[in-house]
C-alpha cells in the first residue's frame, strides 16, 4: 500500500494513522489556496535562512569594514550594500532572520497556551471564576506594551529577553478571550453533556473535549499575531529597548539606517523588506489556515 | 402547458475525498401542477430543486441535456437572467424560518425589501402589499407581526412569513423543500392547508421536496422517488399503495404504525442493483 | 418497585421560564416508558433533570427508592442517547476514543475487546473503530451514540427523540436495534418522542405533556384504541394518525 494510499484509508487500523490521514486531507485542502503557499514558501525560506544562516551568508555579520561603508546595493560582494559600519546587510538580514525566528517562537510557545489555558477554564466554569480570570486578563490587556518593556528593561537592563518577555506578558490576553468565546459556545454542545453524564472530571472534559475544539481559532490567530510580534520586537530594536548592538536585528537595523535614510536609504529599507515579507507570509498563511480549519466546513 | 422541463440533471462535486456525484440523471416535467420529490438523505433531491434555480455553487457542478422553464433554456442563461428569474418567477420556500429568515430585520422590512428595490413601489404601496400578503397566509394580527423579529415568531408563524414573502411576487413556479418539517405535527398541518390554498387559488406550478413519503402522497398529484441520485420510480399520488419498486415499497412499510404489532420493523434491504 | 420515581418535578430556568410543571410519573424496572408533546412541552427538560443537564427547582427525583446523586455510580445505573447525532459525538474523537473513554474513567479494563465488541452489537463493522464522526452517516452516529451509553452496562436509557432526525428507513433499523438490545439486557426505557407512532410501537406506558404539565397517562392499549379522555391527546392522536394511509 502506498503511503498516500495509506492516509487515504476510509477504515483506518490506529489512531495515529486516522489523525495522519485528516491531515493529509487538510494539507490538500491548503494546496488549493495559492495564496496560502505563497505564505507557507515565505515562512519555510524564513526557516531555511535562519537554520543554514552560517552557510548562506556571505561575510560576517558583525566584521565592520570602515572603508566600504554605505555602499549602495549591487555592489560587488555586498549585493544588498554595507551599512553605516562597512557591514554586510545581506549577511545581517540573514543571521537576524535566526533572532526574529527566535522571538516569534518564545512568544508562540508561551502566549497561546496561557491565554488557551485561561480562557477554557474560564469559559467552562463560569461564575466568580470567569469573572476573576477575566478581570485579570483586562488587567494585562490594558497594559501599553511599550511602558512594560521599558519597565522591565529599567529592572532587569536592555536585552531582547526582555523584549520577548515583555510582548509575552502582554499577548496571551487575546487568545484567552477567543478561547473562552469557543468554550462558551462548545459548553452546551450534547457531546460535553454526554461526556459529563459518563463520570468525567473537570480537567478530562476542559484538555480532552473544549480544547480541541478551540485550537482551530487559537492556531489562526497564532499565525496572524506572529506579523504584529515581528513588528512589535522591531519596534522595541528601534527604540533601543530590545535588542542591541551588535545583534543584527531587523528592527535595530532600522533604527540604526534611519539617519540615512534619505542619501542612503538601503540600510533602513532592506531590513524592513525582510520584515514586510515575512509578516505577509505570515498572514497569507493564517488566511489559508482559516479556510482549512474552519471546524464549519469539515463538520457534518 | 409544460412550465418546467428537466432531461438527464446531473450535479457533481469535486471534492479533495473524491468525485461525489449527488444528481445522477433526473429527468421529469412539470405543468401547473403539483409535483412531489421524496427520498432520504443522499438521494439527491434537494440538490434537484437547487439546481432548477442554478443555486449551487463550486465546487459544485450543474450538467443536464436540457432544462427549460417556460421556453427559456436555464441552462443557457447569464447570472443576471437568472436573478431576474428567482423570486418573480421561480421562488424557493425552505426547511426552517429559524436560518432562512434575515434575524436582525424585522418581517416587514423583509418583506418590503424586494417590493421597493425590484418593483420600486413606494413605503406606502409596499407596506399595503406586506400585509396583504400576509393575511393571504392567516395570519390574523399582520400589523403586529411586521413589526417582529423572526426569533419572536414560532415555527408555524416564521414558515407562513417565509411563504408569504416568497408569494408576493407571484411566481410561477414555487420549489418547496421540506417546508413543514421543521414544524410540531399540529401546525403541519395548518401551514400545508394554507399552502394548498395559495397554490390551487394562483395555478402556480409546485415542487416538494420532502423525505415524509405519506405526507407528500397526500399533499401532491404526482409523486418522484429518489435513491442515491436517481428517480426509482414515479407515480401518480394516488396509486401509491400499488407502487412496484422495492424501495418506495420499504419506504412505505418502514413506518411504525399506531396499533401496529411490535414486531421488528421492516428495514430497506439495501439492494445495490437500484444504486446503478 | 419503581425504579425511577419522579415525584411533583419543577423546572425552572433562570430568567423565569418554567420548562416543567408538578410532574410525577413512576418507571418499573424493566418497563419501557414514553413522554409524548410538542415542542415547549418539557418532555425533554425532564430527562436533562434526571441527568442533572437541568436545574430542579421543586419535587423529587428518586432512582431506585434512593435521592439522586450525581457521582460515579449515577453514571453506571443512568446513561443517555441524545437527539442530535450530528452533535453528541466529539467530532475530533476517534470512535475508538469515544467508546474507550467511559472505560478509562471508571478504570474499565480490556478497552481493545470491549470496544470492538460494543461496535459489533450495534451493528457497525470493527473496521469503523478509528474513523471520525464525519465519516459516518446519521444513522451510524446513533448507533455509535447507543453503543457508547451501553459501555458502561447501565439499568435506564434516557432515551431523547433518539430517530427524529434520522431518515425513515434508519429510524426502523435504529428502533429496531434499541428494541432488541432492550430484550437481552433487561433495559429500562424513558423515551421522549413527538412521534406517537414511534412511542406506540416502543412503549409500555406514555405520558402526553403539553406546556410543561402532564396532561395524560396513557397505557399502550388506550392508545391503541384511540380511547383518550383530554382533549389534546385526542388532537395529538388525530394529527398523526392523519398521516397514516
Amino acid at each position: 500500500m502506498t503511503v498516500i494510499e495509506w492516509l487515504r484509508d476510509p477504515n483506518p487500523s490506529s489512531r495515529r494513522q486516522a489523525k495522519l490521514g485528516q491531515a493529509y486531507l487538510g494539507w490538500l485542502r491548503l494546496r488549493r489556496n495559492p495564496l496560502a503557499m505563497a505564505g507557507l514558501v515565505i515562512i519555510g525560506l524564513l526557516l531555511v535562512v535562519a537554520a543554514f544562516a552560517p552557510w548562506l551568508a556571505p561575510h560576517d555579520p558583525i566584521a565592520q569594514n570602515l572603508q566600504n561603508r554605505l555602499m549602495p546595493p549591487g555592489t560587488a560582494g555586498h549585493w544588498l550594500g554595507t551599512d553605516d559600519f562597512g557591514r554586510d546587510i545581506l549577511s545581517r538580514i540573514l543571521y537576524g532572520a535566526r533572532i526574529t525566528l527566535a522571538v516569534i517562537a518564545l512568544v508562540a510557545v508561551t502566549a497561546p497556551v496561557l491565554g488557551l489555558i485561561i480562557g477554557t477554564v474560564a469559559g467552562y466554569f463560569g461564575g466568580w471564576v470567569d469573572a476573576v480570570l477575566m478581570r485579570v486578563t483586562d488587567i494585562f490587556l490594558a497594559f501599553p506594551r511599550l511602558i512594560l518593556a521599558l519597565a522591565l528593561v529599567a529592572v532587569l537592563g536592555p536585552g531582547i529577553e526582555n523584549a520577548v518577555l515583555a510582548i509575552a506578558l502582554t499577548a496571551w490576553p487575546p487568545y484567552a478571550r477567543v478561547a473562552r468565546a469557543e468554550t462558551l459556545t462548545v459548553r452546551h454542545a450534547d457531546y460535553i453533556a454526554a461526556i459529563r453524564l459518563q463520570g468525567a472530571s473537570a480537567p478530562r472534559i476542559i484538555w480532552g473535549h473544549v480544547v480541541p475544539m478551540c485550537l482551530p481559532s487559537v492556531i489562526i490567530r497564532v499565525t496572524l499575531d506572529m506579523a504584529g510580534v515581528i513588528l512589535i520586537a522591531a519596534g522595541l530594536g528601534f527604540l533601543g529597548l530590545g535588542a542591541q548592538p551588535p545583534l543584527s536585528e531587523w528592527g535595530l537595523m532600522i533604527s540604526a539606517g534611519r539617519k540615512y535614510l534619505f542619501e542612503q536609504w538601503w540600510v533602513a529599507t532592506m531590513p524592513g523588506l525582510a520584515i514586510f515579507i515575512v509578516s505577509l507570509g505570515f498572514n497569507l498563511l493564517g488566511d489559508g489556515l482559516r479556510d482549512v480549519l474552519d471546524p464549519r466546513s469539515s463538520g457534518k | 402547458m409544460t412550465l418546467l422541463s428537466v432531461k438527464n440533471l446531473r450535479v457533481t462535486f469535486d471534492t479533495e475525498a473524491g468525485r461525489v456525484e449527488a444528481v445522477r440523471g433526473v429527468s421529469f416535467s412539470l405543468g401547473r401542477e403539483r409535483l412531489g420529490i421524496v427520498g432520504e438523505s443522499g438521494s439527491g433531491k434537494t440538490m434537484t430543486g437547487r439546481s432548477v434555480l442554478r443555486l449551487i455553487r463550486p465546487p459544485g457542478r450543474i450538467e443536464a441535456d436540457a432544462m427549460e422553464f417556460d421556453g427559456q433554456d436555464l441552462m443557457k442563461l447569464s447570472e443576471r437572467q437568472m436573478r431576474a428569474l428567482r423570486g418573480p418567477r421561480i421562488a424557493m420556500v425552505m426547511q426552517d424560518p429559524k436560518y432562512s429568515l434575515n434575524p436582525v430585520m424585522k418581517v416587514g422590512a423583509q418583506l418590503m425589501e424586494g417590493l421597493r428595490q425590484r418593483d420600486r413601489l413606494g413605503h406606502a404601496a409596499a407596506r399595503a402589499k406586506a400585509i396583504a400578503a400576509l393575511e393571504a397566509v392567516q395570519i390574523r394580527d399582520p400589523a403586529r407581526v411586521m413589526e417582529a423579529y423572526p426569533h419572536e415568531l414560532s415555527g408555524g408563524m416564521g414558515q407562513r412569513v417565509m411563504i408569504a414573502m416568497m408569494l408576493i411576487p407571484n411566481p410561477d413556479l414555487l420549489i418547496a423543500d421540506e417546508p413543514t418539517s421543521a414544524l410540531d405535527v399540529t401546525v403541519q398541518a395548518e401551514v400545508l392547508k394554507i399552502l394548498d390554498g395559495l397554490v390551487r387559488e394562483r395555478g402556480m406550478g409546485l415542487i416538494f421536496i420532502s423525505h415524509d413519503l405519506r405526507l407528500v402522497a397526500r399533499f401532491c398529484d404526482r409523486v418522484l422517488v429518489m435513491y442515491k441520485g436517481r428517480v426509482v420510480e414515479e407515480l401518480a399520488a394516488g396509486d401509491l399503495l400499488q407502487a412496484k419498486h422495492p424501495y418506495t415499497q420499504g419506504l412505505l412499510n418502514c413506518l411504525p404504525r399506531i396499533g401496529g404489532d411490535r414486531q421488528p420493523l421492516p428495514g430497506l434491504d439495501r439492494n445495490a442493483e437500484w444504486a446503478r | 418497585m419503581a425504579l425511577i420515581e419522579i415525584e411533583n418535578l419543577s423546572v425552572v430556568f433562570p430568567g423565569g421560564v418554567r420548562a416543567v410543571e408538578a410532574v410525577s410519573l413512576s418507571v418499573g424496572a424493566r418497563e419501557s416508558y414514553g413522554l409524548v408533546g410538542e415542542s415547549g412541552s418539557g418532555k425533554s427538560t425532564i430527562l436533562r433533570a434526571i441527568c442533572g443537564l437541568a436545574p430542579v427547582s421543586s419535587g423529587s427525583i428518586r432512582i431506585g427508592g434512593e435521592v439522586l446523586r450525581r457521582d460515579r455510580s449515577f453514571a453506571a445505573r443512568v446513561q443517555m442517547v441524545f437527539q442530535d447525532p450530528y452533535a453528541s459525538l466529539h467530532p475530533r474523537h476517534t470512535l475508538d476514543r469515544t467508546l474507550s473513554e467511559p472505560l478509562a474513567i471508571h478504570g474499565l479494563g480490556d478497552a481493545d475487546r470491549r470496544v470492538v465488541q460494543a461496535l459489533e452489537q450495534v451493528g457497525l463493522p470493527a473496521s469503523f473503530r478509528f474513523r471520525y464522526p464525519h465519516q459516518l452517516s446519521g444513522g451510524q452516529r446513533q448507533r455509535v451514540a447507543i453503543a457508547r451509553a451501553l459501555m458502561l452496562e447501565p439499568e435506564i436509557l434516557l432515551l431523547d427523540e433518539p430517530t427524529s432526525a434520522l431518515d425513515a428507513s434508519v429510524q426502523a433499523e435504529v428502533l429496531n436495534l434499541l428494541a432488541r438490545l432492550r430484550a437481552e439486557r433487561g433495559l429500562t426505557f424513558l423515551m421522549v418522542s413527538h412521534d406517537l407512532a414511534v412511542v406506540d410501537h416502543m412503549c409500555d406506558r406514555v405520558l402526553v405533556m403539553q406546556h410543561g404539565r402532564a396532561v395524560e397517562e396513557l397505557p399502550r392499549a388506550a392508545l391503541a384504541a384511540a380511547q383518550m379522555q383530554t382533549d389534546y391527546a385526542r388532537s395529538l392522536f388525530e394529527a398523526s394518525a392523519d398521516r397514516m394511509l
